[in-house]
């Protein structure tokens, strides 16, 4: 944990709620995002989203500061987002600790306009939703988020030997899919 | 070393758990295999691709957040008080009760009550404050500072 988020906990501690706002503000959209992958819809993830940051506020004595910060918020919404999956009818079982690695009903995957400009950035992003929901999370948080294997088991509630799993399995998944749209070209940026 | 194995290894990518000596075998077949190397470009291309990956931003997300932090925090003080102010209710039922009970006693216990005038008046004094207390309406008054309360009883006509 960065030495400016250990600051910003222990002022939020002694009762400071607008240094909670610095939180937000360091880590919404990654956290968005985030969410956004796992509910696949803009409306449901920004509700997601708030009630991640604010359980996060409630339960901040709960938190250890020698652990980063980012894990244990993510770890949050996570488990928020596969409430709100179960409450919309989206999941066909309790996905649980063990991560479902079995393909969802269809939903859409349509990236969200606003997020992605270019053509191949909305595929990739929609080839990533279309992975089952343990494969997604565990793509966003290691590839994008840059967490470790370590941090993602924790925010998930899973062994790390179950998220090498998943990262191996999206990979190939994903390898392939792009492969057979013809999009191995050059990366983006 | 085979096709399968190297293309095994390319979707482990960093996860890889071997020796390096025999990544950089694989990485040396993949670079002349015409099935490996595909798959090696493209793996390399999707990491970079997932790394560039957008996050969102909603501009006034920070300060809905907050204002509804501000709200559950509202609803706690208020929940705190009335939480507070109950026992005090509490309280006075059970002293009203005393009397009560105490003239019930009395009276089915065949105590030979005096039939006096006095006694009849204790008697009925217990039981209509035991009535009074038990219906009368009690509110909370704040004393608009701290934040705390103070019980009034509520005497109708009364401001």
């Amino acid at each position: 944990m960065s030495a400016a988020d250990g600051d910003v906990v222990r002022r939020i501690r002694r009762g400071d709620r607008d240094a909670f706002g610095r939180l937000i503000e360091r880590y919404q959209g990654r956290l968005f995002g985030l969410v956004l992958m796992m509910v696949r819809e803009r409306g449901g993830a920004e509700d997601v989203t708030q009630e991640a940051f604010v359980r996060a506020y409630v339960q901040i004595d709960q938190y250890d500061v020698r652990r980063p910060f980012y894990p244990w918020l993510a770890s949050i919404a996570v488990r928020l987002s596969q409430n709100w999956l179960r409450r919309h009818g989206r999941t066909t079982k309790r996905e649980g600790a063990s991560l479902d690695a079995a393909p969802e009903p269809a939903t859409t995957g349509a990236a969200d306009e606003s997020l992605i400009a270019d053509e191949r950035g909305r595929q990739i992003w929609e080839a990533v939703a279309m992975l089952p929901s343990g494969e997604r999370t565990a793509v966003i948080l290691f590839y994008r988020d840059e967490l470790a294997v370590r941090d993602i088991a924790t925010a998930l509630g899973v062994t790390t030997g179950t998220i090498k799993t998943l990262l191996f399995r999206a990979r190939r998944h994903l390898r392939r899919h792009l492969t057979a749209t013809r999009l191995d070209r050059e990366p983006l940026s | 070393m085979t096709c399968a194995h190297v293309i095994g290894l390319i979707d482990a990518g960093p996860l890889a758990e071997y020796p390096r000596i025999h990544l950089e075998g694989a990485w040396r077949h993949a670079r002349h295999c015409p099935t490996c190397g595909p798959a090696m470009r493209a793996a390399a291309a999707l990491t970079a691709d997932l790394a560039a990956l957008p996050h969102g931003a909603h501009p006034d997300f920070t300060r809905e957040v907050l204002a509804r932090i501000e709200r559950i925090e509202a609803r706690a003080v208020t929940v705190d008080e009335e939480t507070t102010a109950s026992p005090r209710r509490d309280e006075w039922t059970a002293w009203a009760i005393v009397p009560g009970v105490l003239a019930a006693a009395l009276v089915t216990d065949g105590v030979p009550v005096s039939t006096t005038a006095t006694g009849t008046i204790a008697l009925a004094t217990g039981l209509l404050l035991y009535a009074v207390t038990l219906f009368m309406p009690v509110e909370r008054v704040s004393d608009g500072v701290s934040g705390q309360g103070r019980l009034r009883v509520h005497v109708p006509g009364k401001r």
